[in-house]
Order: structure tokens, then C-alpha cells, then sequence
């Protein structure tokens, strides 16, 4: 018991040293970006500039600037944004745009793995035969294929084509919308699930204990539910947490394919005009969910696979 | 065995039938419902930053802003230059159009039920001009007698040289460096604590500030020592004590709001009658009021959530904005959609055909033409001009290529070597095929024959043409034969695209190779304002139908200028046309000012902007308009059966 | 009979010497692996074809424009047609190789270097050193990666220009020959930086296993240094994931440049990339669709070939094939 909650208490401190630094590197990398915040297409007057620079505390030092900052983050306070919806309360436009984002990474998740892993298991037992080529080709194309590419010519064909499903926007009660984007996003990890289901499963089904199982006479399908899969899975459990994390940083090209309101489009605003705490909220945001999920993932390989408890190394 | 193909015959039956599902659920597209419903669903481009109009400017913003409020005249549907009814009824003005007089609609409301008036007018006036403001786009109300001088906190002229009762006439205090001098380089100085500077450094910061802009502390210290400001000869110490005076007692009683003494020229004789006075002539002043930062913001509802000065405050969100305008706002979910509705309280609300429009802040163009044609929009922003043929050969029926208030051009930074000289600039102006950069590179534009496109009673020059002869002779004689000895210049640009990779074509066949610079649009528009760069791709969108949108920025030390170019016969010319009231005259001024201009080349203007759109035919009330400002209002939605 | 020989000589391990079988063993296997050599084969073609026929005059210049004739389909003299500029596509896909390739090569050279580093002195010292190492991987790990290549090339872009023109006035090399690829630099330093952390990993766990076997004890013993042992020994018999996994990197990285140019934020113009060609494809899908499938035959045929290169590079050094 003292064992898993050393466990569980090492990870959480992790996380909370990468949240530090992926603070301090942002905080940072915003600061050099190489133009200034409150400038405009139309010129704007000096003394105006400077009003405004006072007004947001950059005429302070900058190392000042970065204790506040993470005083403001300690405290859960995201600050309001500075020039994209300037007085807008960042937390009030991440909470518009994080459920939209986190439905659609979830949906692509769901689709990952509910298309992936079935078929690395099928390629498994089906293995060195037709459908084990055609799935693994189909899962090799996945991998290569650019999700630039695929979004648009799915929504080409199911939405201007075809008009069965809606190209652009979003909404939570209309589930046709979020069917493209998240195949678009979610195709890349389940060509890799695909591929390290089958892996994960072909070595487990190699092992003694599977032969035996075997030669007792038990059914395939109990062998590979039963006694195949938790050991089979194991790579593809491994490979949620970036998966997941790649889900995410993936979002931003899908979101300006099909319009999508989520955190991704924001970012990018953000950055090209300087926003700092439009940048810092969508990034803290980030690093919290990919923490979070990288944790459960932690927490179901210990599950899994129980070499990698603490109290079992010797 | 069993438990597999049952698997895999119960995962395609499950995948064929909801293909067969969605497949029958083909319901009306959401044009058809809209249409239905009375509501247009418009793309929009981009999320607009807010929506109070004096603190935000950018086109996507001024769309959802004109369905909210209304300027003191209407946008005609059709017609460029006819004004319409707005929030004012009638108006007249004297024959040296420097007074106006604007009669307010007499039943107009706010969409709150309250009355609309002149005591609105004036509040929103002030506040856009007052300096605490910091209102990006406050030059837009320069034109009215002393706005500049409040807006730009000029407190010797107010303080001293609007007082009748000051000693000396304005004309010799004018001579004092009251706003600073901007070729003074005090960046290093200004966090500094003055007391702690050298007698050198303290000269310089006054100078570059001026009296205008210092704190008390080098007031007083300008006022125990003379020599520490430049002050001109003719001033006498009585006179330079006095105006120290009047500043330092300003900033003692905490720097009051300077607008009454400012004597800025608007006022109200009675709650309809709007008195605008004005510093020169200015025969589009109507057209002018159609701009967002002319229309007028909700006393009450301002100063309910904050002081007049306060930026961004909750006035103009959901649930609090009130406008005078035919819609009024209903929902505003972020980067998705922003969708107004009838309001009822418009004083010509019975005019009004549209139930409500939906705005879309599509920003990926290509998403956006997959939108329309998916029937999800009933108008475009803006169509990619790589998909202008295709849209010509499959979609006729839907395109509108209609020309633009605006201007593409190359600017030229003349401090850079090389660029300095007139002949390359004019060489580099000369190479540009612009018939055959509008044929295949900026589809549907116009080739430039001057910066200006044809606005108003405003015609053009016909200067610009194409010679590379001529261009490759000058460069001869320039002492560049074949661009040898030029350095390698860099084309400033936000995006990569063929009208970039072309203008760098055109100037190699020159015998100039350049490099492609891009930056994000921040960083693009502040190296130009800081000189920092060679050439520069850009653009420029007029505010109003007159050259001077286009003109006025070329003056010395403008922040839209930056090419380090001026001339004082180009700024005389100007100035002279602000004072002709004759327009004819007006207009022949301003055309010989473009001349000088052009025949000095700091830019080589390329094409005249042409937008092109998807646009559905139900639409109706929408005509070609040069400022693309088509009144909502008078938008309607008829299917032909 | 070749079957135990193999399992015995696998037992007992190696030394170079043995090794050398090994890699005979896995030489035989790769061979046999049908699709591995095709895409060797394949990968050699298009390797030669962007780096040598350029060369040759028959390939156009990739940066002449023709605007009169452009978007036309193939024809005798521009076999793939010509793009929305009037440009050789030909000719553009051949020299966007170059780029894509290169810039696929040296990331993963970048990551490999500090990957086998890093990996092979954890694995290796063990301890404190090692949980610091892999504490560090850790954090890393969880950063949202292209989050902060955004960011960073967002920073670095047009820092390099003071670099092009210093290797320009010192070096003989033309400003057009070096531009690409110093504008490439962040990208490399981005990429490279954030992607080396799954090598160390692998190359932590072969070289923890191998640092285990007797013969180091042995080497130990003797008086060698801990550099030599680990340069000499260790590490050469950890090549085999590593292989593998550089095969696998290269794939990814240029899918990631790729998404980088679809952003604007990868090559700049002129110079192309099959990722900047891709993209602009896709945008231009609907009015011509050669823009697109042109180059993606390459770049796809390019990883495709990779991936399975390097499954059978890992079936091939892995005894526990998943083959029988």
C-alpha cells in the first residue's frame, strides 16, 4: 500500500516540476518573440504605446514580470487577455473553448481505439494471411498520410460531395459535426495502435502459456480475451499517453481545416499577436491534460503490468 | 472461430447501416432552414477582438458593428457616394463645409427602450477622443476643431493658447516645443528617475518629450533653471514662467479631463440637433460619419460598468450591449459564431426584412468554400484567387468579383543603399508586369495606374506602366548596370504566396536576385515602423470614399508612411486641398500631390483590389459597393421557386 | 542443424567477434523480408533521383516562373505538369526531396546523438545518474511538443539570416546553395531537441542489459576506461534498436515538417519541400489535383518504404521474431 502511494505521489510531483517548466520555457519563448503586443496595422502613437505598456506591466523588469506571472498561475488565475479580446478574462474564453476541444479529443480517442486495437487484435490472430496485409497497409497509410491531406479530402467528399455530413463548425448537440474532425485527428494513432496491438499480441500469444492454454483445449476467443489481451495490450497502453498528447498537438491543424472553436485556433491567434496570457492559458491548459492523462496511463500499466510496481524490483 | 466472424460481421453491419442512416437523414442544408427562418449566415473571416466600436477597428469587427449600431448617415445599398438616413434624419452644413448641422431621427432608441440623443453624441465623442482612452483610431475625428489637440493631450495649446485671456497670442507660444522632438533618441532615458540624470541627459529628455508630455519634477526644474529647455528667443521669462505655470498646476490638481477647456467643436443646442464644427473643409464628412469610429456608444450603459475611460469593460458584452442599430446581439460563443436578432426599437424596424444574421469567424478561406458549397453559408468572406477559375468554370452562378477600396503596392525603405536612389526605385516600379500580374497572379484585380483607386469624383493619374527597357537603361544610369553593386535586398511579406514569388521574378529578370523575408503580421508591422526593413509587400484598405485615405499617410513622420520618404511640395499640396471647398478644384489638387508621389516612387503601387466571394442568389439587397459596406437593414432572402 | 547453431551462438554472447554472426544472421533474415528489400530498393531510386538527376540540365530550374502556361498538365517537357507559378513540378518534387530528406537525415542525426548519450550513460552509470537522466526524459516527455516548436520557430525566424550571411562572406559557398538550409537550423534544433527522448529510452534499456553481461565485468577488470568500454562495447552491440529506431524516426520527422510547413512556419519560399508541396496541394485540390498527388506519391512511397525497412530491420536483429 505505502508502495503504490509512492508511486502515485512520485508521479504527481513530476507533474507538477513539468508544469513548472513548461511554464517557465513559455514565459520565456513569449517574451522573445520579436515584436511588440500593442502595435496595430494602423500605426499607433507613441504615448498611446506607452500608456498601454504601463497599463499591462511590461515596463517593469522582466524578471518581475515572471514572479507575478507565476504568483497569478499559483493562484489560478489565468489573467485577462491583452490584445486578441483585450479585457476578456482568459479563463471565461478557455471555458468556451476547452470542452469543445476536450470532445474532440475524446471523440478522436474513442475512434483510435475503438478502430485500432480491434484490428491490431484481428491482424494478430489473422496473421500473414489477407486481412492481416490489407489492415497493416491501411494502418502504414495512416501513418504516412498527412492529416492536412485527409481532412480536406474527407470533408471534399463526405460534405461537398456527397453533403452528408456538415465541413466546418461545431456544435455539442449536433454529433455530425464532429464526426470528420475526429476521424482526421484521430486516424494517425489508430494506425499506430493498430500496429503495436498486433505487436504487443503477437509476442504474448508466442509464450508458454499461451501454447498450453491451447493444448488444454480452450476456445481462441477465450484464449485472446482472457489470456492474451492484458499482456497483448500493453504496448498500445503505453503508447496512450503520447498518443494522447499527439492527439492534442494535432488539434491545431485540424481545427483550421474544419473551423473547429477549440483551444488550437486561439493558440495560434495568440502567438502572432503577442498575447502573452492568451498563450499562457491555452498552454498551461495543455500541460495539465497531458499530465493528467500521461498519470492514468501510468496508473493502468501499473495495473497491467505488475513488473513495473516499485515493491517488485529487487 | 465463431466469436471472430461474429465480430466482424456485427462491426460492418453496424458501419453499413449508419452509412445507410446518415445517408437517408439528408435534411434541409442549413441554408435552406436559414432561409427558411430569415437568417443569414454569413463568413465572417475572423473572431472580432470586441465590440466597442471606438476601441476596435479590423473589417470582421465593423460588419458585426454595423448590424449593432448606426452612424449619424446610412450606408446607401447600391450607390457609393449617395448618403442615406441614419441616425440622423437630415443634415446641412455652410458653403465653406466647415459647420455642420445633423437633426437626430426623433423617435430614435437605444435597443433598451431608452431615447437616443444628442447628449449621447457628445459623450461618445468625448470619450473616443479623450487621451485615457488610448483610442487606436481617435485620428478618424481630426478633421472636428481642436479634437486633435484634446486627443493628443496638447496642454500648452489648451491651457495657454486656447485661453483668450493668455498674454500672448497662440502664434508665438506655437513656437515652443510643447509635443517633442521625435528625431531626439531618449528610449534609454525614459524609466530613469530624472533627478538622478546629468545635466546633458536631462536636456535631452525634455527635449524629446516636451513641455506637454514631462512630470512635475522637470517642470520644476526647468522653472529654478532656464537653460535646461530650448525656449525660443521671443518668449520672455514672464511669459515662460506662466506657461510653466498653468502646466504644473494642472498636474497639482491631478490632471483633470481637459475636453471642456479644449473647446473641442461639437455641441447640442437641443437633444436632436447635432452642431459639428471643423478645422478646414471636408466635403465627405457624411461619408465619414459612416464609420464605426464615428457611430455613437450608449451613455448609460458605459458609464453603468466603468468611467468613461475605462478599456474593455463589460458594456459591450453579452447580456449588456445596447445599440441603436436594426439588430441587437443574442448569442456570442467564441472563434464559433455570432448571431444577432431583430430589435425592435430601431426607428425603421418596420423596414427591416432579416429575423437575424449568424456570423461565422471562418478563417482557412478553403474551409470556408467547402462550407458554402456544403450549403452551410449564404455569403463568403473571401474566396482563395487559386480557386477563381474553377470557381468561373463550376460555380458561375455563385461568384462575385467586385472592386475593392483598396490598393496592393511595394514599399521602399529610401534610407537603404540603393534604394535611396530615384532611378533604381523607379527601374524596380518599372519591371512590374501589372496586366500580367493581374492576369495570372491577382485574379480579378485591377492593374494600377496610380496608388488611388477611382473613388468618389476622384480620377486617378495614368502613370504607372510597364518598360523593362527603360527600367534596365535606368539602372545603367543609376550606375547598377544589370543591378551589379546592389545589395542582396529582402521582400518583407506575411505570407508565402505566387504574388511574392512573382514580384521576386520580375525583379530578377532585372538582374536583381531578392530573398523572401516573411514575418507574422505583428512583427511585419512593426519592422516597417522601425525602418527595419528593404521592401515590403502591402496593402491598403481606404476608410472612406476619398483619396485622401490614400494620401494623407505619405506625410513626414507618419506612422503609416515609413519609407522615409516626405516632401514638403507633396504636404503643401495637401494642405492646400484641405482648404478648397470647391470639390473640382479639391480633387485637381490632390491628383497633382499623387503625382509627385508617384513620380518619386518610396512605393510602386501593383493592382487595385477586386474581392472575390461566394455568394448565393437568394440574397437579395446586396449590390457591388466600392467600400463593401452593404446595410444589413435593407438585406432580404427571396428563394426563386 | 543452422537453427541451434544460431541459438547457441546468441546465448552465449558477444564479444565483436560473435557479433559478427549476429549480424550475418540478421542479414539473411532482412534478405528474405520481400518488402524490405523492395523498399530498399525503392528508397536508393528516389534517394538518387532528388540528389543526382537535378544535376543533369534535362531537370528544369525549379524556381523559373512561366506564368502564361501555369497549372497545365504533363507534357513532353514538363513531365508532371506545371504548377500554380508556371514551375517544372518535375523538377520542384525532385529538389523539395533534397530538402524534405535532409532535413528528415540530420534531425535524426541530432536526436540520435544526444538520445544514445543520454541513454547510453544512464543505462550504463546506474543510480543517481540514471534517475536524474530519466527523471529529466520524464518531464520532457509530457511537454505538448509542437506547442513549443510553434513557439520557438515563432522566436528563431529570421535570427538565422545573420548566420547565412557570415557563411556567406567567409565560405565559397553561394547564398542560394546555403539559405535553405540555415533557415532549416531552427527547425533541426526544435525537432532534434524534443525527439531524442524515446532513443534514449530504447538505448537506456539495451545498453542497462548488456551492462549486466559478465564480459563488462571482465573489461571492467581490466583496467578499461568507462568511455572505452561504453564507445567499444556497449554501445555497438545496442546498435541494433537503435538502427531500427532511426529507420522509424526519419518517417516522423518529416511528417512533422510536413505539418510545420502546412502552418507556415517550416521551409521558406523559394525553396520547397515535399511538405510545403503536399500542402499547397491540398489547398489547390479542387482545382488541380496533380498539385497534390505528384508529390505525395514520393513522400508517402518515401515513409512507407522506411516503416517497412525498418519493421524488418527490427524482425531481422530481434531473435524473439514475431515471425516463425
Amino acid at each position: 500500500m505505502k508502495d503504490i502511494a509512492r508511486d502515485i505521489g512520485s508521479r504527481l510531483l513530476q507533474g507538477i516540476i513539468v508544469l513548472f517548466v513548461l511554464i517557465t520555457i513559455t514565459f520565456f519563448l513569449t517574451r522573445a518573440l520579436p515584436f511588440s503586443t500593442f502595435q496595430d496595422e494602423k500605426a499607433v502613437p507613441d504615448h498611446v504605446m506607452e500608456m498601454l505598456e504601463e497599463i499591462h506591466g511590461h515596463d517593469k523588469p522582466l524578471y518581475t514580470q515572471y514572479f507575478m506571472c507565476l504568483k497569478n498561475l499559483a493562484t489560478g488565475n489565468l489573467g485577462t487577455s491583452i490584445k486578441l479580446m483585450e479585457g476578456r478574462e482568459v479563463s471565461e474564453i478557455l471555458s468556451q473553448a476547452f470542452p469543445v476541444s476536450l470532445v474532440l479529443g475524446l471523440v478522436a480517442m474513442a475512434f483510435a481505439i475503438s478502430i485500432g486495437i480491434p484490428a491490431g487484435v484481428l491482424s494478430a490472430m489473422r496473421k500473414n494471411t489477407r486481412v492481416d496485409y490489407i489492415i497493416m497497409t491501411f494502418a502504414l497509410l495512416g501513418i504516412c498520410l498527412p492529416n492536412f491531406v485527409i481532412g480536406p479530402l474527407l470533408a471534399e467528399l463526405f460534405g461537398v460531395q456527397l453533403s452528408w455530413l456538415p465541413v466546418a463548425g461545431w456544435g455539442f448537440t449536433q454529433p455530425s459535426t464532429w464526426i470528420l474532425p475526429a476521424i482526421t485527428l484521430g486516424l494517425i494513432s489508430a494506425a499506430y495502435l493498430s500496429r503495436l496491438t498486433r505487436a504487443g499480441m503477437l509476442e504474448t500469444l508466442n509464450q508458454d502459456f499461451i501454447r498450453t492454454a491451447r493444448a488444454k483445449g480452450q476456445k481462441e476467443s477465450t484464449i485472446v480475451i482472457r489470456h492474451a489481451l492484458r499482456g497483448g495490450l500493453i504496448p498500445s497502453v503505453a503508447y496512450l499517453g503520447p498518443a494522447f498528447a499527439a492527439t492534442i498537438s494535432g488539434s491545431v491543424v485540424v481545427e483550421s481545416i474544419f473551423q473547429i472553436p477549440g483551444i488550437g485556433g486561439i493558440f495560434i491567434n495568440a502567438i502572432q499577436t503577442k498575447d502573452e496570457t492568451l498563450i499562457m492559458g491555452p498552454v498551461v491548459l495543455y500541460g495539465t491534460l497531458i499530465i493528467t492523462a500521461n498519470f492514468l496511463v501510468d496508473l493502468i500499466q501499473l495495473w497491467l503490468n505488475p513488473r513495473l510496481r516499485s515493491h517488485s524490483k529487487s | 472461430m465463431v466469436s471472430v466472424t461474429v465480430l466482424k460481421s456485427s462491426s460492418a453491419i453496424i458501419l453499413i447501416g449508419s452509412i445507410l442512416l446518415l445517408a437517408s437523414c439528408k435534411q434541409k442544408s442549413m441554408v435552406e432552414r436559414a432561409n427558411e427562418d430569415k437568417i443569414m449566415l454569413v463568413g465572417n473571416s475572423a473572431e472580432p477582438k470586441g465590440l466597442d466600436s471606438q476601441l476596435i477597428s479590423g473589417v470582421p469587427e465593423s460588419k458585426v458593428l454595423t448590424s449593432l449600431f448606426e452612424g449619424l448617415c446610412g450606408d446607401h445599398p447600391s450607390e457609393d457616394n449617395t448618403m442615406v438616413e441614419g441616425a440622423a434624419k437630415s443634415w446641412e452644413h455652410n458653403e465653406s463645409l466647415t459647420e455642420w448641422t445633423f437633426h437626430l431621427q426623433p423617435d430614435a432608441k437605444w435597443s433598451d427602450g431608452k431615447p437616443v440623443t444628442t447628449e449621447d453624441f457628445i459623450f461618445s465623442y468625448h470619450r473616443i477622443l479623450n487621451p485615457q482612452l488610448a483610442a487606436a483610431y481617435a485620428p478618424m475625428l481630426h478633421a472636428i476643431k481642436n479634437a486633435k489637440a484634446y486627443n493628443e493631450d496638447q496642454r500648452g495649446f489648451i491651457l495657454c493658447g486656447l485661453d483668450e485671456n493668455f498674454p500672448v497670442e497662440w502664434d508665438k507660444l506655437s513656437e515652443i516645443n510643447f509635443q517633442g522632438d521625435p528625431k531626439v533618441d531618449i528610449d534609454d532615458l525614459k524609466n530613469r528617475d530624472f533627478e538622478k540624470l546629468n545635466l546633458e541627459e536631462k536636456r535631452k529628455l525634455i527635449a524629446g518629450r516636451g513641455l506637454d508630455r514631462l512630470d512635475k519634477t522637470p517642470l520644476e526644474a526647468i522653472a529654478a533653471d532656464e537653460s535646461l529647455f530650448a525656449w525660443p528667443d521671443k518668449i520672455s521669462t514672464d511669459i515662460r514662467n506662466l506657461v510653466l505655470e498653468r502646466l504644473i498646476s494642472h498636474i497639482d490638481q491631478g490632471e483633470p479631463d481637459l475636453y471642456d477647456k479644449a473647446q473641442v467643436g461639437i455641441v447640442a443646442p437641443d437633444p436632436h440637433t447635432l452642431h459639428i464644427s471643423l478645422r478646414e473643409p471636408v466635403p465627405y464628412l457624411p461619408a465619414m460619419t459612416r464609420h464605426t469610429s464615428w457611430f455613437p456608444v450608449p451613455k448609460h450603459v458605459v458609464l453603468k460598468h466603468g468611467k468613461m475611460t475605462d478599456r474593455f469593460t463589460e458594456w459591450s458584452e453579452l447580456g449588456n450591449i445596447v445599440g441603436n442599430g436594426p439588430f441587437k446581439l443574442k448569442a456570442w460563443r467564441f472563434n464559433h459564431y455570432i448571431e444577432v436578432e431583430r430589435n425592435p426599437h430601431y426607428w425603421d424596424a418596420e423596414n427591416v426584412e432579416l429575423n437575424g444574421i449568424r456570423f461565422f469567424p471562418i478563417l482557412n478561406f478553403y474551409t470556408e468554400s467547402r462550407a458554402f458549397l456544403a450549403g452551410q453559408l449564404h455569403t463568403a468572406y473571401s474566396l482563395p484567387p487559386e480557386l477563381l477559375e474553377w470557381a468561373k468554370e463550376n460555380h458561375p452562378e455563385y461568384l462575385r468579383v467586385e472592386p475593392y477600396v483598396g490598393t496592393r503596392y511595394i514599399r521602399f525603405n529610401t534610407r537603404r543603399p540603393g534604394l535611396d536612389n530615384l532611378k533604381v526605385r523607379k527601374a524596380l516600379s518599372l519591371a512590374l508586369d501589372r496586366e500580367e500580374l493581374c492576369k495570372y497572379i491577382f485574379e480579378g484585380y485591377k492593374p494600377a495606374t496610380a496608388l488611388t483607386p477611382k473613388v468618389g469624383n476622384y480620377t486617378p493619374p495614368d502613370i504607372l506602366e510597364y518598360d523593362l527597357d527603360k527600367a534596365k537603361a535606368l539602372l545603367v544610369e543609376a550606375g547598377y548596370p544589370n543591378g551589379e553593386g546592389l545589395p542582396r535586398y529582402k521582400i518583407l511579406t506575411t505570407k508565402i504566396n505566387p504574388s511574392v514569388e512573382a514580384v521576386q521574378a520580375a525583379f530578377k529578370e532585372l538582374g536583381i536576385g531578392m530573398d523572401v523575408e516573411l514575418k507574422t503580421f505583428g512583427p511585419y508591422v512593426s519592422a516597417q515602423q522601425a525602418g527595419d526593413y528593404d521592401i515590403s509587400m502591402a496593402g491598403w484598405i481606404g476608410d472612406y470614399p476619398d483619396p485622401t485615405t490614400f494620401l494623407d499617410m505619405w506625410t513626414r513622420g507618419n506612422g503609416n508612411n515609413n519609407t522615409g520618404w516626405s516632401s514638403t511640395e507633396y504636404e503643401a499640396l495637401l494642405r492646400e486641398a484641405a482648404q478648397q471647398s470647391d470639390p473640382d478644384k479639391r480633387v485637381a489638387l490632390l491628383a497633382k500631390a499623387e503625382k509627385i508621389l508617384l513620380d518619386d516612387a518610396p512605393i510602386a503601387p501593383i493592382a487595385w483590389y477586386t474581392r472575390l466571394y461566394l455568394h448565393r442568389p437568394e440574397v437579395k439587397g446586396w449590390h457591388p459597393l466600392l467600400l463593401d459596406n452593404h446595410p444589413w437593414k435593407h438585406i432580404t432572402l427571396e428563394v426563386e421557386k | 542443424m543452422a537453427e541451434e547453431t544460431h541459438k547457441q551462438t546468441l546465448e552465449t554472447l558477444p564479444e565483436t567477434e560473435a557479433g559478427h554472426s549476429l549480424w550475418q544472421d540478421a542479414w539473411i533474415r532482412l534478405r528474405s523480408n520481400r518488402a524490405a528489400m523492395v523498399s530498399c530498393v525503392i528508397l536508393v531510386a528516389i534517394i538518387f533521383s532528388c540528389f543526382v538527376l537535378p544535376i543533369f540540365s534535362f531537370i528544369a530550374d525549379p524556381a523559373e516562373i512561366e506564368l502564361s502556361t501555369k497549372n497545365s498538365a504533363p507534357t513532353a517537357s514538363h513531365w508532371m505538369g506545371q504548377d500554380q507559378l508556371g514551375r517544372d513540378l518535375l523538377s520542384r518534387v525532385l529538389h523539395g526531396g533534397r530538402i524534405s530528406i535532409l532535413v528528415g537525415l540530420i534531425t535524426t542525426t541530432v536526436s540520435l546523438t544526444i538520445g544514445v548519450a543520454v541513454g547510453a550513460i544512464a543505462g550504463y552509470s546506474g543510480g543517481r545518474t540514471d534517475a536524474f537522466l530519466m527523471r529529466t526524459v520524464d518531464v520532457l516527455y509530457s511537454l505538448p511538443f509542437l506547442i513549443i516548436v510553434i513557439l520557438f520557430s515563432a522566436v528563431a525566424r529570421g535570427q538565422t539570416d545573420a548566420l547565412t550571411t557570415w557563411l556567406v562572406d567567409n565560405t565559397n559557398l553561394s547564398h542560394d546553395s546555403i539559405a535553405p538550409f540555415t533557415g532549416l537550423i531552427p527547425l533541426f534544433v526544435a525537432i532534434g531537441a524534443l525527439s531524442w527522448l524515446n532513443i534514449s529510452r530504447i538505448v537506456r534499456a539495451s545498453v542497462q542489459n548488456i551492462t549486466g553481461q559478465e564480459y563488462v565485468e571482465a573489461a571492467r577488470s581490466l583496467g578499461l576506461s568507462h568511455g572505452r568500454i561504453l564507445l567499444r562495447h556497449i554501445i555497438p552491440n545496442a546498435i541494433g534498436p537503435i538502427v531500427v529506431y532511426a529507420t522509424l524516426t526519419i518517417p516522423s520527422v518529416m511528417l512533422f515538417e510536413a505539418t510545420l510547413s502546412f502552418l507556415g512556419i517550416g521551409v521558406q519560399p523559394p525553396y520547397s519541400s515535399w511538405g510545403i508541396l503536399i500542402s499547397d496541394g491540398a489547398d489547390r485540390m479542387l482545382s488541380n489535383p496533380l498539385l497534390l498527388i505528384f508529390p505525395s506519391i514520393p513522400f508517402i512511397l518515401t515513409l512507407m518504404s522506411l516503416n517497412f525497412l525498418g519493421d524488418g530491420l527490427r524482425d531481422a536483429l530481434d531473435p524473439k521474431s514475431s515471425k516463425d
